[in-house]
């Protein structure tokens, strides 16, 4: 019986990637930059992920191409400034809701997300007018979440409390 | 064929799609075919969940008053350069807040949106979006008690 099963049960793993709920908001961290409280927004209508940086730089530091720039992780408070470091991957043009288009740095890094941590790919932006501080895109969600957009904090109600 | 498409309407109809997710909740792609007001017009949408309202491309947008109310007449042009036109009470006017700090009016009207087999009355905003590549944008007012968005996929509905 047991024997028979086996095989069952790896296809049907095969078959349907199991997939995390996200809510349109979500507490996210950022270890290696030394973000550890950012409310991003998951946002299905925007490829890239982005984060809101100001006095953006660009250095080399042993020939590789790095960023150095400031976030306000805190949408209320603006006495708060985490000063981050990054290799940048890319510069790449993008296009907002607003319909401009930038150039932008693109920084690879790890985030957390409840449970999970990976690496994901954002673009800096100093456009003061967002609320949101992150912008959580297509190309971080795709592969481990589906959003429920009439909930909020399904994966990081702990880090909430 | 006929059986991956049995199959495929049966997993919509269940309202699980691919997974065992919350119940009676459909899982779609970030970009869907809808058709508007119960006519055959179909027209690309982005399903957005980053954004509060839907907004739809709205040209040649007239208003005008009719026993006392405020009107509007418009133009839609979908992906296959097909004209369509509508005319609404205005439900109401809202001011947005652009990125770029400035203000712009925005008519509102009532129009129904039907994805798949489940169609729904909601408030669009008019707007200027022929720089952009989809003419409608559906925001979480209209997601929000039965669409679970996947941004793996596109067009998982038919309406056949």
């Amino acid at each position: 019986m047991t024997k028979n099963r086996m095989p069952e049960n790896r296809i049907l793993e095969n078959k349907i990637p199991e997939k995390a709920i996200i809510g349109w908001r979500e507490w996210v961290s950022f270890p290696d930059i030394g973000i550890d409280k950012i409310k991003a927004k998951v946002d299905t209508g925007a490829r890239t992920s982005a984060l809101h940086a100001f006095n953006i730089e660009q250095f080399t530091d042993n020939g590789q191409q790095m960023v150095r720039f400031k976030i306000h992780p805190l949408q209320k408070d603006n006495d708060y400034i985490v000063v981050c470091e990054a290799v940048v991957i890319d510069t790449r043009e993008v296009t907002d809701s607003g319909g401009h288009c930038e150039k932008r740095f693109v920084i690879e890094t790890a985030i957390t997300i409840g449970n999970e941590t990976f690496s994901v790919e954002a673009t800096l932006t100093d456009r003061d007018t967002m609320k949101f501080r992150m912008l959580l895109g297509r190309t971080a969600l795709e592969k481990r979440y589906i959003v429920d957009s009439s909930k909020s904090y399904v994966l990081s109600k702990k880090l909430n409390r | 064929m006929l059986l991956k498409q049995f199959i495929f309407i049966l997993l919509i109809t269940s309202g699980v799609s691919g997974q065992a997710v919350a119940s009676e909740m459909i899982t779609i792609g970030w970009l869907e075919n809808v058709r508007i007001d119960d006519s055959e017009y179909r027209l690309k949408a982005k399903i957005d969940t980053g954004a509060d309202n839907s907004s739809i491309n709205a040209e040649d947008v007239t208003e005008f008053s009719k026993e006392g109310e405020q009107w509007v007449k418009f133009s839609l042009r979908n992906a296959w350069n097909k004209h369509y036109t509508i005319t609404k009470p205005v439900i109401k006017t809202t001011r947005i807040k652009m990125k770029n700090g400035n203000v712009q009016q925005r008519f509102v009207i009532e129009l129904e949106v039907r994805l798949g087999k489940i169609s729904k009355l909601v408030k669009v905003n008019l707007v200027d979006r022929s720089h952009f590549k989809y003419q409608l944008l559906i925001g979480r007012s209209f997601l929000e008690p039965q669409f679970l968005v996947d941004s793996s996929r596109t067009f998982t509905v038919t309406d056949k």
